[in-house]
């Protein structure tokens, strides 16, 4: 899963596929053509594509994800703050925060969060 | 098709000129907006593709001949070419016989080669932007539209307008938010300026031209220029800080691979560097920069698209000249019947020079007649012909010629043409379809002539048929007025004497006492002296006699004067024979034809002649030791006919001939006999009036012994030789 980039359209196709798995190959060929115009072979380009890459498979016909959706943007998260804060949670969340303000009901949650960690340890 | 090729050879050379012209002009408007260079290239691009141009003031096309005189480069264009058989000689006609053996095969298998490789090159330039178009219709078929015109993909690395009736910018996935916007501006640029639609065109425009490498370097600095054009319409409007912006977004986008442009371009990149170098530069050019470009454009475009006056420009003098030239060339000469020859010009083209003018023309003669009622058609010729005048002096009403060229026939022709004519006019100078157009316009003229001046000929005055036996007495000839005449000629000319006066009168009669029998008649025919004892002095007061002598082989024949002209300042008698006899004696005969002529007809004459008229296709012979005789042939048919029966009791023979030179005043019987290597006591002539060719043949009353006939043209050089046993 490291390391795994998608481009602007190929997450929009996953985005499609999360919002409507388990869905058959056929009717994603419909959805695809209704909501981007794509052409049949297009969609199954974009849908190989996105299996070999071990997001997506395609099992008898039937499209879903291997990973969801939450998972793939947490990880993709998790490589921000590895490549651009240098691993550094702290140093992220004080660069997300230092240009909007935190909402109370962000601040419980972090807060909540925070004390779910301290008690695991 | 191929003529298709050669026009656009034509439009593709001299655009090339421009292209070059063009190179120097933008290097003299570099502080211009780059638009400018544009419009530029419209104008090329225009000259590239329409054949019609203006007639201007100027043009920027350079006159230029190309040069293929020299037979090293003729040699190399022929070789490798299969030779088609070249006896093309220049076309001679009658009504009879439409004779258009013109060699154009070579020539024309030339230029079918060529023609297709031109298409077969076409098709494949424009195949090729088929298949990127499509291919890159496939990459981007997965991608997603951000904005209305906008659509991003992944599979692109660089930005790419797609679409030439409903264009969308592709962008590539990925793109920092601020290159994203320079980006976009720039596509939307292109937009506003249609390079979707000029790119495309100029492509078209070069795959036409593809052979011409000055059109691909066009094209290649048309896209730059459409590029710098773009950059400078989209940071017209900036300030320092973005236009740093949209260097960096230039850098970044085409740092990676090459570009993928939607309409193919020659070759990768198109100048990054100096893009960037030309924005950070830009400064907004002032107005009267501006309006000197556009003028400079105004005037290039002029130049641009008005053909070299010397082309095609011809004025009354240069025409009244070409016509009196040619009417020289063929007129009276070409035929002595009364009647009307009428010239055509189809010119070619001109080219001017310092002092002389040359005209590339196919000059078409027609001769025609007019007996009251109709016009009617007799012969004609059509040739491809250079003529040159001396443009020196303008005193006088028309050009004096320096040349009149004509190719000459036989296997010559196709090689004089093409050493005489620029390459580029070969095509029209081998084509023989502009013929009738042109026998239209000469018919038109005869029938004005007619229609102002009357019939030909048919004077009326009375004439006379006297009995003078048979003579070959030189004196006949040399005192005759008219002794150059029958020498090599078409037609047999026969000696005409006059008489002013009754003293004259006695002076001839005595010059041809012991010749000729003057004093007895011949059966009906009076004799000659009985026929003038009536000219009288007073006869002579208004009366001129014209007299002129006809001997044949038989004294059944008769003889009448058909018709009597003044063409061309010339009293002209046209003897007829009137009878046609199954059976003749064969006695040798003699006749006088006398006409009385009306002394103020003869005013203005400055020539006297006669000819005995003959019907062509008659061939006729005495069985007379020694006799010659004339009648008609066909050389071509015996030509085609030799060769089916060569080698069986027929040989020829093409060359080694003894006369193989021009010769003047010798009769063609006497040039044969000098080919001729067989005993022989019978001579047979014959002449073919289309294409100026004798035969006479030699042979013998021994049915056993051989024969020879010799084939000779109206310059007396031997053209073949046959015999047979």
């Amino acid at each position: 899963m490291k390391d795994m980039e998608l481009g602007a359209v190929q997450e929009r196709f996953a985005d499609i596929v999360w919002a409507h798995e388990p869905i058959s190959s056929g009717d994603l060929v419909k959805v695809c053509e209704k909501e981007l115009n794509w052409k049949k072979p297009t969609t199954y380009t974009v849908l190989r594509k996105l299996c070999e890459k071990g997001l997506l498979q395609n099992v008898d016909g039937i499209v879903t994800s291997r990973i969801t959706k939450e998972d793939f943007y947490a990880q993709k998260s998790r490589q921000i703050i590895e490549e651009s804060f240098s691993g550094s949670l702290p140093a992220f969340i004080s660069a997300f925060v230092s240009g909007k303000k935190l909402t109370a009901e962000e601040a419980e949650e972090i807060q909540k969060m925070i004390e779910a960690f301290r008690k695991e340890d | 098709m191929s003529a298709v090729f050669l026009g656009i050879l034509r439009m593709s050379i001299k655009a090339g000129w421009l292209i070059l012209a063009v190179i120097p002009l933008r290097f003299l408007l570099q502080k211009s907006p780059k638009w400018i260079y544009c419009v530029l290239w419209g104008l090329v691009g225009i000259r590239l593709v329409c054949p019609v141009s203006l007639p201007g003031p100027f043009s920027l096309i350079p006159h230029v001949k190309l040069p293929v005189t020299d037979t090293a480069q003729i040699s190399l264009i022929n070789a490798g070419i299969t030779v088609i058989n070249e006896t093309s000689e220049p076309i001679h006609y009658s009504t009879n016989t439409v004779s258009q053996s013109v060699g154009s095969g070579t020539v024309q298998g030339f230029m079918n080669v060529f023609t297709a490789v031109w298409i077969i090159g076409v098709v494949l330039m424009l195949a090729y932007a088929l298949f990127s178009y499509l291919k890159l219709k496939r990459t981007v078929s997965a991608s997603i539209p951000e904005e209305e015109d906008i659509m991003v993909c992944d599979d692109i690395s660089s930005p790419f307008i797609l679409g030439i009736i409903r264009p969308l910018i592709y962008l590539p996935s990925g793109l920092d938010e601020k290159v994203k916007k320079s980006v976009i501006s720039h596509e939307r640029a292109h937009l506003q300026r249609r390079d979707h639609w000029w790119k495309p065109l100029g492509w078209l425009v070069l795959s036409i031209h593809w052979f011409n490498p000055l059109c691909w370097l066009a094209y290649i600095l048309l896209c730059r220029d459409i590029e710098a054009a773009c950059d400078e319409k989209v940071i017209r409007t900036m300030d320092r800080q973005h236009m740093a912006a949209y260097s960096e977004a230039l850098l970044a986008c085409r740092m990676q691979r090459r570009m993928i442009t939607a309409y193919p371009v020659a070759f990768g990149k198109t100048g990054v560097k100096q893009r960037i170098r030309s924005i950070l530069s830009y400064r907004k050019p002032a107005l009267w920069i501006i309006i000197v470009s556009v003028l400079v454009c105004i005037i290039a475009g002029i130049g641009f698209l008005s053909d070299p006056a010397a082309d095609t420009v011809m004025d009354e003098k240069l025409a009244r000249s070409l016509e009196a030239a040619a009417m020289e060339h063929h007129g009276y000469t070409a035929d002595p019947r009364p009647g009307f020859t009428a010239v055509d010009a189809d010119v070619m083209k001109i080219v001017q020079e310092k002092d002389s003018t040359a005209v590339y023309a196919w000059i078409m003669c027609e001769r025609y007649a007019y007996d009251g009622e109709k016009v009617s058609h007799q012969s004609g010729s059509r040739i491809p012909t250079v003529i040159t005048f001396d443009t020196s002096s303008d005193s006088e009403d028309i050009y004096p010629v320096k040349e009149y060229w004509q190719p000459r026939d036989g296997s010559y022709y196709a090689g004089d043409i093409r050493a005489k004519f620029p390459i580029l006019l070969w095509q029209r100078a081998f084509d023989v379809s502009g013929s009738e157009a042109q026998s239209e316009r000469c018919r038109a003229k005869a029938e004005a002539y007619f229609a102002e001046n009357g019939s030909s000929g048919g004077i009326q005055v009375n004439v006379k048929t006297a009995w003078a036996g048979w003579s070959d007495d030189s004196r006949i000839f040399t005192e005759s007025l008219n002794p150059e005449t029958m020498l090599i000629s078409s037609y047999r000319h026969l000696p005409v004497y006059k008489a002013e006066t009754a003293e004259e009168l006695r002076n001839l009669r005595s010059t041809f006492e012991d010749i000729l029998i003057l004093d007895q008649s011949h059966f009906e025919v009076p004799s000659f002296d009985e026929t003038v004892s009536v000219y009288d002095e007073s006869f002579f007061e208004d009366h001129t006699l014209v007299l002129a002598y006809v001997s044949a082989s038989s004294g059944t024949f008769r003889y009448a004067a058909d018709d009597i002209s003044t063409d061309h300042q010339v009293f002209s008698v046209i003897v007829r024979q009137t009878n046609d006899p199954e059976v003749y004696t064969t006695d040798m005969a003699g006749w006088f034809i006398i006409a009385e002529v009306p002394k103020d007809l003869l005013d203005g004459i400055t020539g006297y002649d006669a000819w005995l008229d003959h019907q062509p296709g008659t061939a006729t012979y005495q069985q007379y030791p020694g006799m010659i005789e004339y009648g008609s042939f066909s050389y071509k048919e015996e030509r085609n006919s030799l060769s089916l029966i060569i080698g069986r009791d027929q040989q020829i023979r093409t060359e080694g001939f003894v006369h193989t030179e021009t010769v003047d005043f010798v009769l063609p019987e006497d040039i044969a006999r000098e080919e001729v290597t067989i005993e022989y006591d019978l001579i047979q002539k014959f002449y073919d009036e289309t294409e100026d060719i004798w035969k006479i043949r030699f042979f013998s009353s021994d049915p056993f012994a051989g024969e020879q006939t010799v084939y000779l043209d109206g310059h007396g050089i031997t053209r073949l030789i046959v015999y047979s046993k």
